[in-house]
């Protein structure tokens, strides 16, 4: 028996209208969940493969396994096996399975370079055979960025300590540089005292060509100052004398010819005396002193002569006078 | 007339007074000894001899030479024997400038070796100068030392008996000259210190400077340096006096030798140089050689 009856229409069917709620929540949690599921491939079919390195670092539980960028999977653990080796569990989707081959290669990569780490997988050969579950696939370590920034330093060393054997070259004073520094330092300099003196021997020359010009100014206006002026007087002489011959030879015209012949005769004779005085006329000089010096031998000679021994004058050969004298030391021997 | 024609006729002018001169003074000289013929040869000869003696004091020899040569064919032909002996004397030493030594030994030989013919001491004293001379410039030092004391033996023989012997010093000089290049220079400094006491105090001949050199040459060979500088110094004033470049070099060379045997190397190469300048001035070879060999 029902004590009470429900008059309020709100609660008419209450219990078929919670009832009806739960169910439809709960469906949508299970709608969810499912959905959640699919996103995060729970409902996948997977297969597990592995790869063997020598160290741990880099792998992490959930890290994203990566096809050509795509993620095919993830690790799903990473522990340590009896033989020190570190063992890495992958899961992949069955259905990116086909793309793994026996020469497929793993390697840890770095998104953008300082990201996260992930792992990569190279496609493999078409004609190898597909990875199946629990295969393990090659793994190549990459290099970390520590460990390529001490390579790289290891070279920058060596870089440097390059750069430091040449800055001593260089700064060796007496290294073939610094000597050619030193060379090319006086060759400079000298240089320039050339330069010097030859700025000098072209003032130099400038001086002289300006003196040579202000000479020649100076005889050009000689010239035209005194040198022409003569000149003009000269000529005007000489036409003065011109004129006056002109009448005196028109007053000679008729005696001209006479005078002509004669004076021909004369030149004639004149020119056949010049000609032989002027062939004696050099050796007049040197005819007269010869005379005068065979002259003055002959005096000497003769003086002489008288007192030979030969002929009676003082000295007799009998005390060897008059001798040639030998000189009795021999200026050719040691 | 031309100036050359009146040349000519001027020296036929004086040849011909010359020649009208000689037979002048051939008929007016007291003491013509030959005949008319005779006396015109002694003339000429005369003449010749002359002109040789004077070409012999300009250094031409070959003229020289061919005027005694003449002068003694001449003389041979009127046989004035010593005037021959004297001009075969002359012509020896003509052949000794000429540098014919064998021919000037072989001259001086037929007036050294003429044992026949009576010629005065004083021409065989220099015949055996002139042979012992030769042999000095051939070589020869003991033929030349012997030659020079034999010539020393006959002057003082001869001034014992009456006739006069001036070139004592002379031969002294070729005896101490030979004895120092034989290597006997004690000897050959006592004989050239002799040579110079014979001769006439400050006696600036051409003997005096080889006596002073010849003793400072063996002074230096025996070690005594400055003594021998001093008088390489003094023979040096002489040639320089006399004009005679080859001396003066072979002087300068013996002072610089000693200045450097004293240690006076500067001193020593100036004058090497002056007697490389002098001796090739001189044209003189041997002197130039040895100077620059000693500058090196």
């Amino acid at each position: 028996m029902r004590l009470m009856r429900e008059q309020d229409p709100r609660f008419l069917g209450l219990e078929r209208k919670i009832g009806l709620f739960i169910i439809l929540a709960a469906m949508a949690v299970a709608l969810l969940v499912v959905s959640i599921g699919i996103e995060k491939d729970v409902f996948t079919r997977k297969t597990l493969i592995y790869l063997h390195s020598d160290s741990g670092s880099g792998f992490t539980k959930g890290q994203p396994v990566l096809f050509k960028g795509f993620k095919i999977g993830k690790i799903s653990d990473v522990r340590l096996t009896d033989m020190g080796v570190v063992e890495v569990e992958l899961e992949i989707a069955d259905k990116h399975m086909k793309w793994l081959r026996a020469d497929s290669r793993a390697r840890v990569e770095k998104e953008m370079l300082i990201g996260d780490s992930v792992i990569a997988i190279t496609p493999g050969s078409a004609h190898m055979p597909q990875l199946e579950d629990g295969s393990i696939i090659a793994f190549d370590r990459e290099r970390e960025i520590e460990e390529l920034a001490k390579n790289v330093l290891g070279e920058a060393r060596d870089v440097v300590r390059g750069i430091h054997e040449i800055i001593v070259y260089f700064n060796d004073p007496k290294g073939d540089f610094k000597t050619m520094m030193a060379s090319l330092n006086r060759l400079s300099r000298d240089l320039e005292t050339t330069r010097g003196n030859m700025d000098r021997a072209l003032l130099g020359i400038g001086d002289a060509s300006h003196t040579i010009a202000q000479d020649v100014d100076a005889l050009a206006s000689d010239i035209q100052t005194k040198t022409l002026p003569a000149l003009t007087s000269l000529i005007e002489e000489l036409d003065r004398r011109a004129k006056e011959t002109e009448a005196i030879t028109t007053s000679l015209g008729g005696e001209l010819p006479a005078l002509i012949s004669n004076a021909d005769a004369a030149i004639s004779d004149l020119r056949a005396v010049l000609g032989e005085a002027r062939t004696a006329a050099p050796l007049l000089p040197d005819a007269l002193e010869q005379g005068t010096e065979t002259m003055r031998e002959a005096e000497g000679f003769m003086k002489t002569l008288r007192g030979h021994w030969l002929l009676g004058g003082g000295g007799t050969p009998e005390d060897g006078s008059r001798p040639l004298e030998v000189d009795s030391h021999d200026a050719n021997s040691p | 007339m031309t100036p050359i024609a009146m040349n000519n006729a001027m020296r036929a002018a004086a040849l011909a007074g010359l020649i009208a001169l000689i037979g002048l003074a051939a008929c007016a000289g007291p003491q013509a000894r030959m005949a008319d013929e005779p006396s015109a040869l002694r003339q000429e000869a005369a003449a010749q001899t002359l002109k040789g003696e004077r070409d012999f004091a300009r250094g031409r020899y070959d003229k020289a030479l061919a005027h005694i040569d003449e002068a003694l064919r001449l003389l041979r032909a009127v046989e004035d024997i010593d005037g021959t002996a004297l001009l075969i004397l002359n012509r020896a030493a003509v052949l000794i400038e000429l540098g014919r030594l064998k021919e000037a030994m072989e001259a001086a030989a037929e007036v050294h070796g003429a044992g026949h013919v009576p010629y005065p001491p004083a021409l065989r004293a220099r015949a055996a100068f002139i042979m012992g001379r030769a042999s000095l410039g051939l070589g020869g030092y003991d033929d030349a030392a012997i030659g020079a004391e034999r010539a020393l033996d006959i002057c003082r023989t001869g001034r014992t008996a009456g006739s006069a012997c001036h070139d004592e010093a002379l031969y002294m000089n070729l005896k101490a000259r030979a004895l120092f290049l034989k290597g006997a220079y004690e000897d050959a400094a006592i004989t050239s210190e002799t040579a110079l006491k014979g001769m006439p105090r400050g006696d600036a001949g051409r003997e005096a400077a080889n006596a002073l050199r010849t003793r400072a040459d063996a002074l230096f060979a025996l070690m005594r340096h400055a003594e021998a500088l001093a008088l390489y110094g003094r023979a040096l004033e002489i040639d320089k006096l006399l004009g005679l470049p080859g001396k003066i070099a072979l002087d300068l060379l013996g002072m610089g030798d000693a200045a450097m045997a004293l240690g006076d190397s500067d001193s020593a190469r100036a004058y090497y140089i002056r007697a490389l300048e002098v001796s090739r001035s001189a044209g003189e070879q041997a002197a130039a050689r040895r100077a620059l060999e000693a500058l090196r």
